[in-house]
């Protein structure tokens, strides 16, 4: 994790803690959208009340990581929102998906090296591994992944806003 | 708002991850091609940049092993600032890059490459997964593995402050020293550690080696290659992961050439092939000639099962004694049998185990001299480690007010690039005849380069983060016989 936020009482309290996992990697333009929702949502989180009464803390945590390495981050938390950077093809850079995690769907990858979440999850799930029960995602429409350098296209930067509340939003939804 | 999306992987990767089999007359396989992806232009990228940002810069370039691209930075960054850490700095990196390998190769075994082995190489694609390892190793066995690298990963964070992307390594050492406090918690950690690397073992043995359609997997003509070695080997000609001397022994296991990693480009040069953008690595002595093994290529091969072929023994008795058992097993060194990397890796968790517990006993560990400061101009450097899956080297020089003119990296994938394209045609000669191709028979093609674990984890994040791999197979006039697609749509 690149970085982690803990809000609330901490996971020893009544009720785990609810994680937002943020992933990309900010060397690869638009790649970086989840990590820079990720500082919105720790900024958010420190100036408003809105989550004030929960019982559950709040961990937000940042990540390169792919495949079974998530395991790492997901594990001992009852819910989750995880954001990422998404490319369909089919909808325009910096449009805001939010989705139950069951929409996406888990294929037989070539090596497990290289499996995508929703084979980790259901893989992790099946294993025994403590994840969490409810999933949310939020995934931003993204054009520039291929190129090294940092910094979003202005279209996925300006989606920044809508991202943010829509994990505030799919926070209410799995908590 | 929720709205449902179907997500093909139409990622950076379209394009790659492919292999082509190209078939002959009589649909046999005449050769095979594999396009690994790879990212480019990252040297570029760093250039103009501190050096001493590079150790923070590296490791955010993979998804799997930042660690290694840490470390391995920050043993570059001694060689070009010419200062050498105190002995306390290089026990610390030592102690978390063991953490390291411990834990990475744990999660391979049980997660990534165990279950061509433990579930079975025949295996429905369905099983071929951990879901399947835990059905022969036991169902709480998901569990221990996460716990036990979870342990690992602490201790990680607590000494490098973040335990996926470190930020203790510097020119000349390390931010700062052990607490004696953690360091006794890691002593009464460490006997656990070394459990399960031996518990892993056991399985390994219990349903792999005494099974002996597994073991004629393993030892299959189709899955080995007669090819060199190249590993790094410590001053007593030990497997050693953090620094040593880097050795090459040919397909006989005579030893060609021990040289300090700062020599590498003495001794190694990269091929170039135009349908590929992977250069590939060889041996100067006895020089590129093609995709072939035998003593007369100067193809070579890195990673676990090289590390231990090229070393005299393991650096610690427990996985000493794994050693011995794994060579008396398959017929003495060196070992060619391409899929028997997996059990080296799990000889290799041992000693990692091994190493922590002595690491952690030693009283110089705590001691607070962890760095030395830099007092001339950086020039070039030079610096390797002994990665997960291989050797990695990173090659920086600067102007003098420490700015990169040039950086080079060359990680294990790419020194197992070659053997692995070899790998692939070999299997697929093995398993494909007469044009029949299918799930299964792609599978074991797909065994080859799983061994080799190669890394694509900088080039998979998007959701759902999957590597479609697509294996065409043509006949000998180029047109299609079938397509086979893992991932895709």
């Amino acid at each position: 994790m690149t970085g982690t936020g803990d809000r609330g009482p901490g996971a020893s309290s009544a009720g785990r803690a609810v994680l937002v996992l943020c992933l990309g990697n900010d060397l690869l333009r638009d790649d970086g959208i989840g990590l820079a929702i990720a500082d919105e949502i720790e900024a958010e989180l420190n100036r408003s009340p809105v989550f004030g009464p929960w019982s559950q803390p709040i961990v937000v945590r940042k990540t390169a990581l792919s495949g079974f390495y998530l395991l790492d981050e997901l594990t001992g938390f009852d819910a989750a929102v995880v954001v990422d950077a998404v490319r369909t093809g089919v909808h325009a850079p910096g449009t805001v998906h939010t989705l139950p995690f069951e929409s996406l769907r888990s294929r037989s990858g070539p090596s497990p090296h290289a499996a995508g979440l929703p084979t980790v999850i259901r893989l992790g799930r099946q294993s025994g591994v403590p994840l969490p029960e409810r999933i949310h995602v939020v995934a931003v429409e993204v054009d520039d992944i291929e190129s090294i350098g940092e910094g979003l296209t202005p279209a996925v930067a300006r989606a920044i806003p809508a991202a943010r509340d829509a994990v505030l939003a799919a926070l209410e939804a799995v908590r | 708002m929720t709205q449902r999306i179907t997500i093909d992987p139409i990622t950076r990767l379209e394009g790659h991850g492919k292999i082509e089999i190209f078939l002959d007359d009589r649909g046999e396989v005449a050769s095979a091609y594999i396009q690994i992806p790879e990212l480019r232009g990252f040297e570029r990228f760093c250039l103009g940049r501190p050096a001493e940002e590079m150790p923070r810069i590296t490791e955010r370039i993979c998804g799997v092993c930042p660690s290694a691209h840490h470390i391995a930075s920050a043993r570059t960054l001694d060689s070009l600032y010419h200062v050498d850490p105190p002995p306390a700095a290089h026990k610390v990196r030592e102690l978390f890059y063991n953490l390291f390998m411990f834990e990475d190769h744990t999660l391979h075994f049980y997660f990534l490459g165990g279950p061509d082995f433990i579930v079975g190489p025949g295996a429905p694609a369905a099983e071929r997964n951990v879901v399947g390892v835990i059905g022969k190793v036991g169902l709480e066995i998901g569990g221990k593995v996460i716990e036990a690298r979870k342990i690992a990963r602490a201790f990680m964070a607590e000494m490098a402050g973040k335990v996926v992307h470190p930020v203790f390594g510097l020119p000349g050492g390390v931010s700062k020293p052990l607490k004696a406090e953690m360091v006794d918690r890691l002593k009464a950690a460490a006997p656990g550690l070394v459990d399960f690397a031996q518990f892993s073992l056991k399985a390994f043995a219990d349903i792999v080696l005494k099974n002996q359609v597994y073991v004629d997997t393993i030892l299959a003509d189709h899955y080995a290659h007669r090819t060199h070695y190249m590993g790094t080997v410590d001053a007593n000609g030990r497997v050693t992961f953090y620094r040593g001397r880097l050795r090459v022994i040919d397909p006989s296991g005579t030893r060609v050439v021990e040289f300090d990693p700062s020599d590498y480009l003495t001794y190694i040069g990269e091929h170039v092939e135009p349908w590929s953008y992977i250069k590939f690595p060889f041996l100067k002595r006895p020089g590129w000639k093609g995709f072939v093994d035998g003593p007369q290529s100067g193809v070579f091969r890195v990673a676990p099962l090289a590390r231990l072929n090229v070393a005299d023994g393991m650096a610690t008795p427990r996985a000493q004694e794994h050693y011995e058992q794994m060579v008396q097993t398959l017929g003495g060194k060196p070992v060619h049998s391409t899929l028997a990397t997996h059990w080296a890796r799990l000889i290799e968790a041992l000693q990692a185990t091994e190493a922590v517990q002595v690491l952690a006993n030693d009283p110089e560990i705590l001691d607070p001299n962890v760095r030395r400061l830099p007092d001339r101009a950086p020039t070039e450097g030079i610096g390797a480690v002994e990665a997960p899956r291989g050797t990695l080297i990173h090659h920086y020089a600067t102007d003098p007010n420490g700015l990169l003119t040039m950086v080079n990296l060359i990680v294990a994938t790419v020194h197992n690039a070659a053997p692995i394209q070899m790998s692939i045609e070999k299997a697929a000669k093995g398993v494909i005849h007469g044009g029949q191709v299918d799930d299964g028979l792609l599978n074991q093609v797909e065994m080859a380069f799983r061994a080799y674990d190669p890394c694509f984890g900088c080039a998979t994040h998007t959701l759902p983060g999957e590597m479609p791999l697509t294996a065409v197979v043509r006949r000998s006039d180029g047109s299609v016989v079938t397509t086979l697609s893992r991932g895709g749509a």
